[in-house]
């Protein structure tokens, strides 16, 4: 182990914190180097110094009155036990219960909504061409449609939909 | 893991709320002390403690009686410190309110050592001034509550990794503080 390499370990071997195979390398270093020596000793120093000024400082305390008066309040909610249900916690059943009703409530409502009739050339009338003639396009109950008009002739093709987007026209 | 703190937090869960105090009596000097090395403020130091004790007691049902009761209380302490540093932080601009009058020296009556309190109290608190403050925390869980490497990591929520990096460049900075303005410390005195 070389100075640089040691360097890391020395703060950490001051406070015997490092692994005892580490603290073996490091040790070995030290006996060759005095530098290193000197370092972990001031280290050492520190720490001891350190320790002594922590443990000259006193930090107070609470008055006994203070102190009972802290318990009281720490302890005046009490202890909320968990509630539970069937030996199973309350809260959780609770909001499993409540998600069922609601899925239960939603799959209802769905089933409940008839399903859009099916499409027949039956039930879909598209304006005859004297409707669009005498009403007019605007006129008619609104239903989507696609114009296509033939730039040569004229001839005009008018593509009505119903609401299932299935077509029928008529031309002019 | 104790025997005797399981059976205190067991009674105080059924509902025996007289067994919180021997629960924690013995933890109370510790944690204002630790409060204070941290905020460096005696009203501070027992704000943090109380809010310790506070949510001691509200989480008390969620701690894991495999696990030790010292660390945990650290463990909530070091985070009631970290916001109550936030809170201040955000309200007056500050990391923490400076050093004040300590608690323990303001009771003593002879003026010399009040004295020599506000010294070591000063000494103390210029060595931790210059440390961040996770390197703070990891100083002083391990080298002055001399808790171990593992131990610091669990209450810090960290790795031990994380712990021995910060713990070595805290250590470096304190001696060299030590060092260039207390050298007479460094020599045994004191």
């Amino acid at each position: 182990m070389n100075c640089k390499k040691a360097e890391r370990w020395i703060p950490l071997a001051a406070g015997n914190d490092l692994s005892a195979k580490k603290a073996a390398a490091v040790r070995g270093h030290l006996e060759r180097c005095p530098d290193c020596r000197k370092d972990v000793a001031e280290l050492e120093q520190a720490l001891r110094a350190a320790k002594t000024l922590a443990g000259a400082e006193r930090a107070g305390d609470w008055s006994e009155a203070e102190w009972r008066s802290l318990l009281r309040i720490v302890t005046a909610g009490g202890i909320k036990k968990k509630r539970v249900w069937a030996g199973l916690p309350l809260k959780p059943v609770l909001a499993g219960g409540l998600g069922l009703v609601f899925l239960a409530f939603g799959s209802f409502l769905l089933l409940k909504k008839s399903p859009a009739p099916p499409f027949t050339q039956a039930s879909f009338k598209s304006p005859s061409l004297e409707q669009v003639q005498t009403k007019g396009l605007n006129d008619l109950p609104k239903i989507t449609s696609k114009t296509i008009v033939s730039k040569e002739t004229g001839f005009k093709i008018i593509w009505f939909y119903n609401k299932n987007f299935q077509g029928d026209g008529f031309g002019k | 893991m104790n025997d005797r703190e399981n059976t205190l937090v067991e009674r105080v869960l059924n509902g025996d709320l007289a067994a919180f105090e021997p629960l924690v009596t013995p933890y109370r000097k510790p944690l204002l002390g630790l409060a204070y090395r941290i905020t460096r403020n005696s009203e501070d130091a027992k704000e943090v403690a109380q809010e310790t004790f506070l949510r001691a007691f509200k989480y008390l049902k969620s701690f894991d009686l495999e696990k030790d009761f010292k660390s945990w209380l650290y463990q909530i302490l070091v985070r009631a410190a970290r916001n109550y540093r936030h809170k201040q932080s955000k309200y007056e601009g500050l990391a923490m309110s400076e050093p004040a009058k300590e608690l323990a020296v303001a009771t003593s009556q002879d003026p010399e050592r009040r004295h020599d309190g506000a010294e070591i109290r000063s000494r103390l608190s210029d060595c931790l001034d210059t440390l961040t403050p996770r390197e703070k925390e990891v100083f002083l869980l391990r080298d002055i509550e001399e808790m171990n490497i593992r131990e610091s990591a669990r209450v810090l929520g960290c790795s031990a990794v994380s712990v021995r990096v910060h713990l070595s460049a805290a250590r470096r900075k304190i001696r060299a503080r030590i060092k260039e303005r207390y050298p007479e410390l460094m020599e045994g005195g004191r």
